[in-house]
C-alpha cells in the first residue's frame, strides 16, 4: 500500500500533463484578470503607452528677443505679428440684440490699478484669486510660527448633482471652485438673512461657496457651521463666483453643465445674480444664446464688475463675452437690493480653426482687466486683448493649445505690464497622445511672447495635461519668480510645481509631485517673514511649501482630490474636495 | 426501506421548516409594511428620507434620485421606477413609495380625477421646463419627417385646432368623449406613419382599458395625419423600450417626448419637433390619509 507521499507522487506522475495544462490555464486566467483591470483603468489600448512611459518633462525655454519693447506703454497696440487679422479671426458685436459693426460705450470703462489690486470697500476674497489682476489669493495678515497646518480642521458635508449625460454626477467642489470669504460690515450683516448666532458674531468671516452639488453654501470660516440657509440652484457650479466689489450684497455665479431631466430635456447652463440679503434670485441670463458660436454653454469664468459704471463683464464658455449695465439699486436702510440689467453688449469671434468637435471657442478661465482692456485666453489657443469701450480686439496671440489657466498681470516699478498664462496640451498630440503645454510671459501692451517654458505632457481619456492652475506672480522675497503647477508629466499621474525666473523663464526650483495638481496655489507672505505656497493635489495632499526654496515643510492628506482653489483669510484656509466636503484648515 | 423512509421524512421536515420560515418572513414584511404606513405628508420637508418613484425614465434610477434630490433640495432614501402610471399609483397606495413625480399636466389630471392624492408644493422654476413634442430619429429621413411634422403643428396652432384639442382633451380630459383610432378620419392615405405611444403622460398620451391610445394623442395625430396626408398607426410600447424602438426604425416617431433647446455637446441621436404642449415643472404627489380624502 502506498503512503500519502507516494500516492501524491503517483497521481502527479499519472496526470502530469493535466497539471501542467491546468497550471497554464490558472496563469492565463490571472493574467487576463490583471489585463482586464488594467484596460479598465487605462480606458483604451492606445493609452497603454502613456501608462508605461514618461514624457521628456521640462523642455528648453524659448526666449524671444525684443518682445519687452513697449511693455510700459499706456495704450495697448498690436505689432505686425499680433494683429487679429493675422490669425484670420472675425469678430461679432451685438448691442441690445442687434448685430453692429462698430460700438462705442456711452459710459466708458476704465479699471484703475488701485481698484483692481484689492477692493478697499470690502474685506475678503470676493473673486477668483482675490482681485482682477488675479494675484491676491490671500487676504489679511497671516502668521506662521510653527509653519504647519493645524491637525484640528473642520469639515462640512456637501453633495452631488446629476451630469447632463444623465448617468454620472458632479460631486463636492472641483476646478476652479474657489470659495469667497467675506467679512461684511456690521450694517450689511444686519440686513442679511443670517442665523442669529452668525449675525451676532463680531468679526464673522463668511465663506460663500457655490459648489458642484448645485448649492451655494454659507459657512462660518472659523467653525464650518452654517451662517444662513443655503441656496439650492440645482445646477452644478464648477468655476468661481464673484461678489460686487464695493460691498453691495450681490453674488454672481455661473453654472458649468446643463441640467438634464427624465423626459430627455436639457436645461441650459446660465449665469445668475443672487441677492445676499435674502438669497433670492434677481436675474439669470446666458442660456440658449443663438449669438453664441458654440453649442455648449457654461460659465466657469469668475466675472468682473466695474462699480463706477455698474457694468458686469462675464466671459462664457459658449464663446461670448457678455457686458451689461446692472442698474443696481441697493438701499442699506430698507435692506433691499435689485438689479435691472440693460444695455447688453456681446462680443464673440471665430476663425477657420474653430469647429464643434475640433478646436473650440469659449473661455473657461477668468479674465484680467486694466484700464479699458480685458485680457483673456480661449479654448482654441487664442489669447487676446479686448477694448471694452469699443468691443474690438486690440491684439491677439496664438498660444497653440487650450488655455484653461487664468492669466495673471504684473506691473513692475518701471511701468512694464506683463501677463503670465499657461496652456494644456489638447490639439497637437503625437501618436502616443503626448503634447506640449507651455507657461508663457506676454507683453500685455503688444501681445508679444517674451518667453515660453514648454513641458511635454500626457493627454489621456479626455483629460489634458499641462497648466490648468493659475500661477502666482511673486512679490517680496520671491519677487523674481512666478510659480505654476504642471500636470501629467513626466508620468501620467505625476506633475511638477515649478518656480520660473520672471526675466528668463528658467526654472529656479522644481518639486516633483507624485500626484499632479489642477488647484491653483495660494501664496502668503506672513507677518513674520518669508513666502509660503499652499498647494492642493489630486491625491488629496495639501502641501505647505517654502516658496523661496521649494522645500515642502508640512503635508496633510484629505483622502480625495483637491481640484478646487483654496481661499486664505488671515490664518484660515478653506477649500472643497471632490468627496463632498468643504474643509477649513488653520495655519499655525 | 427503513433508511429510505427516514431520508424521506428528513427531507419533508426540511421542506416544512423552509416553508414556515418563508411564511414568517413574508408575514413579518407585510406587518412591517402596514406598520410603516406613513402619516400623510403635508410639506416638501417631510419628503426627506422618504422613498420616491415614478414612471421609468431614460436614465438609471440612481440618476433620477439624484435629480429629484437636487430639485427638492433634500435627500431621499431611495427611488424606484415603474413601467406605467397605474403601477406607480399602486405603489403609492401600498406605501411602497411615499411620493411620486409626474409631469404637471399628468399631476393636474390625476388630482382632478382622483380624491386620494395631494400635491406637495415645490418651488416654481423661473422658466418652463420643456415642451412636449414628437421625437424622430436623427437621420436624413428623420430630418424630412421633422420638417413635415413641424409644418403640420404650425398649421394646427395657427388655425386654432391645437388650442381646441388641448382644451377638450387635456384641460377637460375627464369630461371629453372617447376618441380612439376608430374615430380617426386620417385612415385612407397610401403612406403610413407609425407613432409610438406608452400611456406614460396622460392625458397627453393615454391608453384606454383596451390598451388603445385615447383622447389627445389620437385626436392630435388624426389632425396631423390629415394635414400631411398620412395614415396614422399607433404602436403601443413599454416606456422603457420605446426609445430603442425609435432608434431601430420600428416606429417613425415617439408621440410624447420632452425637448428644450440643446446646449450640450453630447451627440443627440434624435430630433424633436416643435412642441405641442408646454410643461412648466415636475409635480410631486403623495397619498392622502384616509380621513383626509
Amino acid at each position: 500500500m502506498l503512503s500519502g507521499k507516494g500516492k501524491m507522487r503517483n497521481i502527479l506522475k499519472t496526470h502530469k500533463k493535466l497539471f501542467i495544462i491546468g497550471g497554464i490555464f490558472v496563469v492565463i486566467f490571472f493574467v487576463a484578470i490583471f489585463m482586464f483591470k488594467f484596460l479598465v483603468k487605462v480606458g483604451s489600448p492606445k493609452y497603454i503607452y502613456n501608462y508605461m512611459n514618461d514624457t521628456a518633462g521640462g523642455l528648453e525655454t524659448i526666449l524671444y528677443q525684443n518682445a519687452t519693447a513697449g511693455a510700459n506703454a499706456v495704450k495697448a497696440a498690436p505689432v505686425d505679428s499680433t494683429k487679429p487679422s493675422v490669425f484670420g479671426l472675425t469678430e461679432q458685436i451685438q448691442a441690445d440684440g442687434v448685430e453692429v459693426d462698430n460700438f462705442k460705450r456711452k459710459e466708458e470703462i476704465f479699471f484703475q490699478k488701485d481698484y483692481i489690486k484689492g477692493f478697499t470697500d470690502i474685506e475678503g476674497i470676493t473673486t477668483f484669486r482675490g482681485d482682477y489682476f488675479r494675484n491676491l489669493s490671500s487676504f489679511g495678515i497671516t502668521t506662521l510660527n510653527e509653519k504647519k497646518f493645524d491637525l484640528n480642521y473642520w469639515t462640512f458635508e456637501t453633495g452631488k448633482v446629476l451630469k447632463s449625460n444623465g448617468v454620472d454626477y458632479w460631486s463636492g467642489n472641483g476646478w476652479t471652485g474657489q470659495p469667497m470669504a467675506v467679512k461684511w460690515k456690521e450694517e450689511t450683516k444686519s440686513i442679511m438673512n443670517l442665523y442669529d448666532n452668525a449675525a451676532a458674531k463680531k468679526d464673522l468671516v463668511e465663506v460663500i461657496y457655490p459648489g458642484m452639488d448645485g448649492w451655494v453654501h454659507f459657512l462660518d470660516m472659523d467653525t464650518g457651521k452654517e451662517t444662513r440657509d443655503p441656496i439650492n440652484v440645482g445646477m452644478t457650479f464648477k468655476g468661481t463666483a464673484s461678489i460686487y466689489p464695493n460691498g453691495i450684497p450681490l453674488l454672481f455665479c455661473g453654472s458649468g453643465d446643463a441640467q438634464t431631466g427624465v423626459y430627455g430635456e436639457n436645461l441650459s447652463p446660465r449665469f445668475y445674480i443672487y441677492s445676499l440679503i435674502d438669497g433670492s434670485l434677481l436675474y439669470e441670463s446666458g442660456y440658449n444664446d443663438s449669438f453664441a458660436p458654440r453649442i455648449w454653454h457654461a460659465y466657469d469664468s469668475s466675472p468682473i464688475i466695474h462699480t463706477e459704471t455698474d457694468t458686469l463683464i462675464y466671459p462664457g464658455e459658449n464663446g461670448v463675452i457678455y457686458t451689461m449695465k446692472l442698474n443696481t439699486d441697493f438701499d442699506p436702510v430698507k435692506g433691499t437690493v435689485s438689479v435691472s440689467p440693460s444695455d447688453t453688449v456681446k462680443f464673440s469671434f471665430t476663425g477657420d480653426r474653430y469647429s464643434e468637435g475640433g478646436v473650440l471657442w469659449g473661455s473657461e478661465s477668468s479674465g484680467v482687466v486694466w484700464e479699458n482692456y480685458l485680457f483673456l485666453g480661449d479654448n482654441g489657443g487664442i489669447f487676446y486683448c479686448l477694448d471694452l469701450n469699443t468691443m474690438k480686439m486690440v491684439w491677439a496671440q496664438d498660444l497653440l493649445e487650450d488655455i484653461n489657466s487664468t492669466p495673471v498681470m504684473e506691473i513692475d516699478e518701471a511701468g512694464n505690464k506683463y501677463l503670465y498664462v499657461g496652456t494644456t496640451a489638447k490639439y497637437h498630440l503625437n501618436e502616443h497622445s503626448i503634447g506640449e503645454a507651455g507657461i508663457y510671459k506676454l507683453n500685455a501692451m503688444t501681445g508679444e511672447i517674451v518667453w515660453c517654458k514648454p513641458y511635454e505632457v500626457h493627454y489621456v481619456k479626455g483629460l489634458a495635461g499641462g497648466v490648468l492652475s493659475t500661477g502666482v506672480v511673486g512679490e517680496g522675497p520671491i519677487q523674481d519668480m512666478v510659480i505654476y503647477s504642471v500636470s501629467k508629466t513626466p508620468s501620467l499621474e505625476s506633475g511638477y510645481l515649478v518656480a520660473l525666473d520672471k526675466k528668463t523663464g528658467e526654472e529656479v526650483w522644481r518639486i516633483n509631485i507624485s500626484n499632479y495638481s489642477w488647484s491653483s496655489g495660494v501664496i502668503t507672505y506672513p507677518a513674520n517673514g518669508g513666502a509660503y505656497l499652499i498647494q492642493g493635489c489630486q491625491n488629496g495632499d495639501l502641501l505647505l511649501i517654502n516658496a523661496e526654496t521649494g522645500e515642502i515643510i508640512h503635508k496633510l492628506n484629505f483622502g480625495s482630490g483637491i481640484e478646487a482653489t483654496p481661499a486664505l483669510f488671515g490664518n484660515k484656509l478653506v477649500f472643497g474636495i471632490r468627496s463632498e466636503k468643504i474643509i477649513g484648515v488653520t495655519l499655525k | 426501506m427503513e433508511v429510505g423512509m427516514i431520508r424521506t421524512v428528513h427531507k419533508l421536515k426540511v421542506i416544512i421548516l423552509l416553508i414556515v420560515v418563508l411564511l414568517v418572513c413574508s408575514g413579518f414584511q407585510i406587518r412591517k409594511s402596514s406598520n410603516a404606513a406613513s402619516p400623510g405628508i403635508l410639506s416638501k420637508e417631510e419628503l426627506r428620507s422618504k422613498k420616491m418613484g415614478g414612471v421609468a425614465a431614460r436614465m438609471p434610477d440612481n440618476s433620477v434620485k439624484i435629480l429629484f434630490e437636487s430639485l427638492l433640495g433634500l435627500k431621499l432614501s431611495s427611488y424606484h421606477s415603474y413601467n406605467t402610471i397605474p403601477e406607480t399609483l399602486t405603489a403609492l397606495q401600498s406605501d411602497e413609495i411615499q411620493a411620486a413625480w409626474f409631469s404637471d399636466v399628468t399631476a393636474d389630471y390625476l388630482l382632478r380625477t382622483r380624491e386620494d392624492l395631494r400635491e406637495i408644493i415645490s418651488p416654481d422654476p423661473t422658466k418652463s421646463r420643456l415642451d412636449f413634442g414628437l421625437a424622430v430619429k436623427n437621420s436624413e429621413e428623420g430630418n424630412v419627417l421633422k420638417e413635415n411634422l413641424n409644418a403640420a403643428i404650425s398649421m394646427l396652432k395657427e388655425d386654432g385646432t391645437l388650442e381646441r384639442l388641448t382644451n377638450e382633451y387635456v384641460e377637460n380630459a375627464e369630461k371629453a368623449e372617447t376618441f380612439t383610432d376608430t374615430e380617426m378620419e386620417s385612415g385612407n392615405y397610401g403612406k403610413t406613419l407609425y407613432i409610438g405611444v406608452s400611456g406614460a403622460v396622460p392625458p397627453l398620451d393615454s391608453l384606454n382599458i383596451w390598451n388603445k391610445p385615447n383622447g389627445f394623442s389620437a385626436a392630435f395625430m388624426d389632425e396631423v395625419g390629415k394635414k400631411l396626408e398620412y395614415s396614422i398607426q399607433f404602436v403601443v410600447l413599454n416606456n422603457e423600450t420605446m426609445f430603442s424602438a425609435l432608434m431601430s426604425g420600428r416606429i417613425d416617431a415617439l408621440f410624447c417626448y420632452g425637448s428644450s433647446p440643446i446646449t450640450t455637446e453630447s451627440e443627440i441621436p434624435y430630433l424633436m419637433t416643435e412642441g405641442y404642449y408646454t410643461m412648466q415643472k415636475y409635480k410631486i404627489l403623495v397619498q392622502k390619509e384616509e380621513d383626509d380624502k
